[in-house]
């Protein structure tokens, strides 16, 4: 009982954060991303052996976390898309600074990652910022490599066409 | 992994928002809690009382199950079921309604009612000249239809 709480405390210490950014750029809710992170848990308590077999933990639970909140996201349906959308707009899922340059891009790289749909927002973050290859990614989605690569293309050239103007005139400055 | 544009590696270098420092405790403590339940229910298997933590899984698994089952369309499954309730209620208050007519029919058939018409029957006969006396007459013989030939003329025909 102890170990499996112990277990359960390293593995928060270990990947939280990387399950909380995930959520919440996909979700753009905080308190949606708190739902899903304490499910993701709560069904790791409720089956140890889960983990078990996962040879790569991280995209194991980055798998889990991008299920639930698939889950979410049906559950929620059409009823909640216009709010959704709404929020997509507002919740940025960057951490704030002081410098105004940067302050301004990660307002627009949020706004731009948020007008993507949610398949390829999710591929972006686990290339960009989890560091997963086209594969790992395959696996994690469940769906095929060339899929993950074909979404990750399409959703950084919309990134690039929304933010190009920003990112040139402030590598000018 | 190596990414050589700078577009994507301005974007990379993008830090997230840390994990708000309360999450942790209650996340753990939530999935700690299941744990325990867990735990007890393994422990209690085979014996007949069940547990409060039992009863609570075997509750999450019945509303996950009815969740996944619902979901869908749940705005029409409550519509169904207001429709239902509706019907219900109409039925009820028409069994409520019905012992007012069955009394008034009962009603109908009390003495005093009975005394009434009877009266009114009676100045009926009255008013058509008709006595109480003449009632008590014996009456004539019912006439039967007979052939034309054994009829009778009470008229001599000269």
């Amino acid at each position: 009982m102890k170990t499996m709480s112990m277990d359960l405390e390293r593995l928060y210490d270990q990947h939280a954060q990387a399950l909380f950014a995930f959520l919440l750029n996909l979700t753009r809710d905080e308190q949606d991303t708190r739902d899903l992170l304490q499910e993701v848990f709560v069904k790791l308590a409720r089956n140890p052996g889960l983990l078990g077999p996962a040879r790569d933990v991280r995209a194991f639970l980055l798998r889990l976390a991008h299920n639930a909140a698939i889950d979410l996201m049906r559950r929620r349906g059409t009823q909640h898309k216009y709010h959704d959308e709404f929020q997509l707009q507002r919740i940025s899922p960057f951490a704030t600074t002081l410098d105004p340059d940067e302050t301004s891009f990660r307002q627009a790289l949020a706004a731009a990652l948020g007008e993507l749909p949610a398949e390829q927002r999710a591929v972006v973050h686990l290339k960009l910022w989890e560091g997963l290859t086209f594969a790992q990614i395959a696996a994690a989605l469940d769906i095929p490599p060339d899929t993950a690569a074909s979404r990750y293309r399409y959703g950084l050239d919309k990134l690039r066409d929304r933010l190009r103007p920003l990112y040139d005139e402030l590598n000018e400055h | 992994m190596n990414i050589d544009d700078p577009f994507e590696r301005r974007i990379q270098a993008q830090p997230f928002r840390p994990v708000p420092p309360g999450w942790r405790a209650e996340i753990l403590g939530a999935a700690a809690g299941i744990a325990s339940m867990r735990n007890s229910k393994s422990v209690s298997e085979g014996k007949e009382d069940v547990t409060v933590g039992q009863r609570n899984v075997w509750w999450v698994c019945v509303k996950e199950r009815l969740a996944a089952l619902f979901w869908p369309y749940g705005k029409a499954w409550a519509s169904l079921a207001a429709v239902w309730l509706l019907i219900l209620g109409l039925d009820m208050s028409v069994r409520d309604s019905a012992p007012p007519v069955a009394a008034h029919a009962s009603a109908m058939r009390s003495p005093e009612l009975r005394q009434m018409l009877q009266q009114q029957a009676k100045l009926m006969a009255e008013l058509l000249g008709q006595t109480e006396d003449s009632a008590s007459l014996p009456s004539h013989p019912p006439i039967r239809p007979r052939p034309r030939t054994e009829h009778q003329s009470p008229f001599i025909h000269v």
